[in-house]
């Protein structure tokens, strides 16, 4: 057994040092918060993805051009994922091109959980392809990572506080807050109510989360009307032939707390 | 005004419009109008041959048996390079000429956009991006080269052909379906 488990349960376990992938301008690998798992026990992971400095990837709306990173999970018998979760973005610009994604490092977590009857070491796998791009150059990337884990006693991983602040940033849909969309108007009118304790979209960041309905490279700012709304003009997508029958807003608050994902259907 | 808007408020092209009128160089050094083509189906296609978007469609071949198949159909092709100069995808005309030659590049004539009018006036975002003018100067096709937004060559034959489609309507005499799309790949490097 691993010297420092033996002696310190309650201490850090360093994380086994995950193989990282390598594929044109960024490398990948798959991180886990606990040092073992637990038969039937659900284990926080993360895949990570860390494009070099000065590049971006793309988010799951990547905006004009770029790709979104597609993740595809290969997993032992009876092993479970939950939904790959996609942190809110950022806004850039390549070239002359709006986008949203991530400018050098961001870990998409994922839960998995073991079968009640678990035993031995497992080996699971992710495919990942994305697009990596700068001001000068956009080049794809292909990597397949690994991770490897042994029954036992979990202790936290080193990663795992870097696992955390990302699942924090993961959008959530909640109670209490509601979108409408004027479908109809030029520009489109935008308005949320929210009974939710602290929530100002006024003091958000605002994302589109699919293409062709908003104008990517808009300013999404949302104000507060006086009848207890909060109300944005944004013009519609030049991809938008047909007046909109759905649109899922991301809010970022800026305060640092969890993204909210609110969705609206005609 | 942010860059994007800028590009936007020079865009002159609209489907069912009469599509940007222009004059430009080819790497031979030929003046190139779109009025020397009247009466004819014009395509052009945004170029920057070190974009894995365009790989995807030179190395397998795909883009060139496009060329020469639509040529034979009597379709005049434009291939049009709006990088400006420094810019990935520059190179000086003749030496252009040369790596057009050896990508299998079979357009009527490759144009140097190095000022990025064309492109510009076109609203041409990426590369590649295909528009079409019909034989009566309308702009009616503006969009992808197929629904598969990835550069693997593998995913081609799978992709719903959108521009062909578009192409093979205008040739009919049909409507033009999806004549509106985004297009993928690496932004046009102005």
């Amino acid at each position: 057994m691993h010297p420092v488990f033996q002696t310190a349960l309650a201490a850090v376990i360093a994380s086994p040092v995950p193989a990282a992938e390598r594929s044109g301008k960024a490398e990948a690998s798959w991180l886990s918060a606990a040092s073992h798992y637990q038969a039937g026990e659900p284990l926080r992971t993360a895949i990570r993805l860390a494009a070099d400095s000065g590049w971006h990837t793309y988010w799951d709306n990547p905006g004009e051009g770029g790709m979104p990173t597609s993740i595809t999970l290969h997993l032992p018998d009876g092993w479970k994922a939950g939904e790959i979760g996609r942190p809110a973005p950022v806004r850039f610009l390549t070239g002359d091109l709006p986008g949203f994604g991530y400018e050098g490092e961001v870990l998409f977590p994922v839960e998995l959980t073991p079968p009640a009857g678990a035993s031995g070491e497992m080996t699971a796998k992710a495919e990942l392809s994305w697009l990596a791009c700068s001001d000068d150059a956009c080049i794809p990337g292909e990597a397949t990572v690994e991770l490897k884990l042994s029954p036992g006693k979990p202790g936290t991983t080193t990663d795992a506080d870097r696992i955390g602040k990302a699942e924090k940033q993961v959008p959530e849909t909640v109670e209490g807050v509601s979108l409408d969309v004027t479908a109809d108007s030029h520009p489109l009118v935008l308005s949320v109510r929210s009974t939710r304790d602290g929530f100002d979209p006024a003091e958000c960041s605002v994302f589109p989360l699919e293409f062709g309905v908003v104008d990517a490279g808009a300013d999404l700012h949302f104000a507060k009307s006086g009848d207890g709304r909060w109300r944005a003009e944004v013009p519609a997508s030049e991809y938008a032939d047909a007046p909109p029958a759905s649109l899922t807003l991301v809010f970022v608050p800026e305060d640092g707390t969890k993204p909210l994902r609110v969705a609206w259907t005609k | 005004m942010n860059p994007v808007a800028a590009l936007a408020a020079a865009v002159l092209a609209v489907i069912g419009q009469p599509a940007p009128s222009f004059t430009a160089t080819d790497v031979k050094g030929q003046e190139v109008s779109l009025a020397d083509f009247k009466g004819k189906v014009v395509v052009l296609e945004w170029n920057n041959f070190d974009c894995p978007f365009v790989k995807k469609h030179y190395q397998s071949g795909n883009l060139p048996k496009l060329q020469e198949t639509y040529a034979d159909k009597g379709v005049v092709w434009l291939t049009v390079n709006s990088a400006a100069e420094g810019k990935q995808g520059y190179l000086e005309p003749s030496k252009m000429a040369e790596k057009a030659a050896a990508e299998g590049n079979k357009a009527a004539h490759y144009l140097m956009d190095t000022d990025g009018k064309v492109g510009k006036a076109f609203g041409a975002k990426v590369t590649p991006h295909m528009f079409i003018v019909n034989k009566d100067g309308a702009l009616v096709y503006d969009g992808a080269m197929d629904s598969k937004a990835t550069p693997k060559a593998d995913d081609i034959e799978t992709a719903e052909p959108l521009f062909t489609n578009a192409l093979d309507a205008v040739l009919d005499g049909k409507e033009v379906p999806d004549s509106k799309n985004k297009p993928y790949g690496c932004g046009v490097k102005y």
